[in-house]
């Protein structure tokens, strides 16, 4: 049994990454709007995320040092510092889209208005990350979070032409109505949701928090080859009923509740109430995520010790850092517009990402810190042409921002 | 005598003008209505207002019909129809706050406007109801949105 839930961190850091508040709305906005014509986005995104967390797994393993730790020694305090900026920034703006996110699920199974929710749901991520051990929490989230997989089933529920959907995803097109510069905006919205840093970040510290070791190889590997795929599939699933549901109604996706109609449509109110558990434990595994990736990244940069695996007395700055920013997040997430925050954010993703990933690359091919196991060249060529293609998203984010007025 | 060095004000100059674009990207980025300039540019205003209020008339009415049939919960109805009232008059407002630029864009004004009160009228009743928990008139009720509908996808197909 122990084995079999030895991919949860996996599954965990996918489903948080890939099934985000921004995800739910931006995969089922990319459907609604052009179809399965962004579905190459989330191909290419997978690639890219395997890729990396796969090589940033490896250096946690079996240097046992997570990957600020790395970047900093690797690359100097002061890259580091603009790579710790950019990537805490745009984490923070990310949770608070997330604490929001909890609520708007809330306000769903509920009717309460979510910003009442808000300040409970901090309280309750407070708490779980205060008491509850590393591996409880991820496990927990992982396996409800899997609940999910009811996307899968309502899309075949529906019965969509499944040879029109491959058509259309291998033959985009733009439908009438919409542009080009919509297009390649919601394709930088979705990749910067599939490749957000912190999913990075928080599989490589949390590889160090299990305490994983050159042994471990083979876990991280299932980890990664198993949770990101299921994360991929889930992505794609809400493409498919955005498509298959939506987008014939002319109904584009600016409410979480836009997103659960598709379901029930075909489940009805068990996989009303599926979907609601689903994303309950899908947001709330993600702001659980991206308080600690953010937290672990600061620590890691100053050298400040970290983990939930140490005693609070031991790593004062690493706990008070959690309350501290559980504390700012509570306060933005009751201002603004989560949906709106959410999108910007995987938009700002998108173009903070090649900061994140390219000392992961250079770290991964240093035998100081992998011994034997640098990259292949094989794996080599495929993550410069991705790094390369990041840096062209990144460069494209704010122009297509300003174009699109940030509605795509 | 100088008060601050030319570098001081240099870079006051640059931080000026960082802040001025931050706050334009800001204003462009958050919704911020900006003037038609032209009658084709307020018409595509006009197009645009018309699609996102027909999206909101067209998850109301797949709500409404999901609801009738007992597979949503009040609570979930209740909000997809608020938040569908909300897209609808965001909308609205949106496009009433644009200054038309000629006399053909004050009837196009018009007819539009007439259009969206409409269904931001529909969809309140709608809302409504469903807060009360009358999931099983709610279909009934999304009838009066057929209507609007074809009038905002007539609409949009006139002046796109």
């Amino acid at each position: 049994m122990k084995k079999a839930l030895q991919f949860t961190l996996g599954i965990l850091t996918a489903i948080g990454g890939m099934i985000d508040i921004g995800n739910l709305a931006g995969n089922t906005e990319a459907g609604a709007r052009f179809g399965m014509g962004l579905a190459w986005v989330i191909a290419v995104g997978l690639v890219a995320i395997v890729l990396y967390a796969n090589m940033a797994g490896r250096v946690a393993a079996i240097s046992h040092r997570a990957a600020f730790d790395v970047i900093r020694e690797r690359l100097g305090p002061r890259v580091a510092m603009v790579n710790l900026g950019a990537s805490a920034a745009l984490t923070l703006l990310t949770l608070v889209a997330e604490v929001a996110g909890v609520g708007l699920v809330l306000q769903l199974a509920t009717g309460l208005n979510y910003r009442l929710w808000i300040p409970i749901v901090a309280l309750a991520l407070w708490a779980i990350l205060w008491w509850s051990k590393f591996e409880t929490m991820e496990r927990s989230y992982a396996l409800v979070g899997l609940t999910l997989l009811v996307l899968l089933a309502a899309v075949w529920a529906l019965h969509p032409d499944s040879g029109d959907l491959l058509h259309r995803s291998v033959h985009p097109a733009i439908p009438h109505g919409e542009d080009l510069k919509s297009y390649f905006y919601l394709a930088i919205a979705q990749f910067g949701a599939m490749v957000t840093p912190y999913q990075v970040l928080f599989f490589s510290s949390g590889a160090v928090e299990e305490g994983w070791t050159a042994r471990d190889l083979a876990v991280e590997r299932v980890n990664v080859f198993i949770g990101f795929p299921v994360g991929a599939m889930l992505a794609m699933a809400l493409m498919v009923l955005g498509a298959v549901v939506l987008q014939p109604r002319g109904i584009t996706v600016s409410h979480l509740s836009q997103v659960g109609l598709p379901v029930t449509l075909a489940l009805g109110r068990s996989g009303l109430w599926l979907v609601l558990v689903g994303m309950f434990a899908a947001v709330f595994g993600a702001a659980a995520e991206a308080t600690l990736s953010t937290a672990y990244s600061i620590c890691q940069y100053f050298g400040w010790q970290w983990g939930k695996f140490v005693r609070r007395p031991e790593a004062p700055r690493f706990w008070s850092l959690l309350v501290f920013l559980l504390f700012i997040v509570t306060t933005v997430a009751l201002i603004f517009d989560p949906i709106k925050v959410a999108l910007f954010s995987i938009v700002f993703s998108a173009a903070a990402v090649p900061l994140t990933f390219f000392p992961i690359l250079v770290v991964a091919n240093d035998p100081a810190y992998v011994g034997e196991k640098t990259n292949g060249p094989v794996t080599n060529v495929l993550a410069v042409i991705l790094l390369v293609l990041m840096v062209i998203v990144s460069l494209a984010t704010v122009p297509l921002l300003v174009a699109t007025r940030g509605n795509g | 005598m100088e008060l601050l060095p030319t570098r001081w004000l240099g870079r006051r100059r640059f931080a000026a003008r960082a802040g001025l674009v931050t706050v334009s990207l800001v204003l462009l980025c958050s919704g911020c209505v900006l003037p038609a300039r032209s009658s084709a540019a307020f018409e595509g205003k006009a197009v645009e207002s018309a699609k996102t209020a027909a999206g909101a008339v067209a998850t109301a009415r797949l709500c409404a019909r999901q609801a009738s049939s007992g597979k949503l919960t009040a609570a979930f109805a209740s909000v997809t129809m608020a938040d569908a009232e909300k897209d609808a008059n965001d909308a609205q407002s949106s496009f009433d706050s644009i200054q038309p630029p000629d006399h053909r864009s004050d009837r196009l004004r018009d007819r539009l406007d007439s259009i969206l009160s409409k269904a931001v009228s529909a969809l309140a009743r709608l809302r409504i109801d469903a807060r009360r928990g009358h999931l099983a008139q709610l279909e009934h009720r999304a009838r009066a949105l057929q209507t609007i509908a074809k009038r905002l996808e007539q609409f949009q197909q006139a002046h796109s």
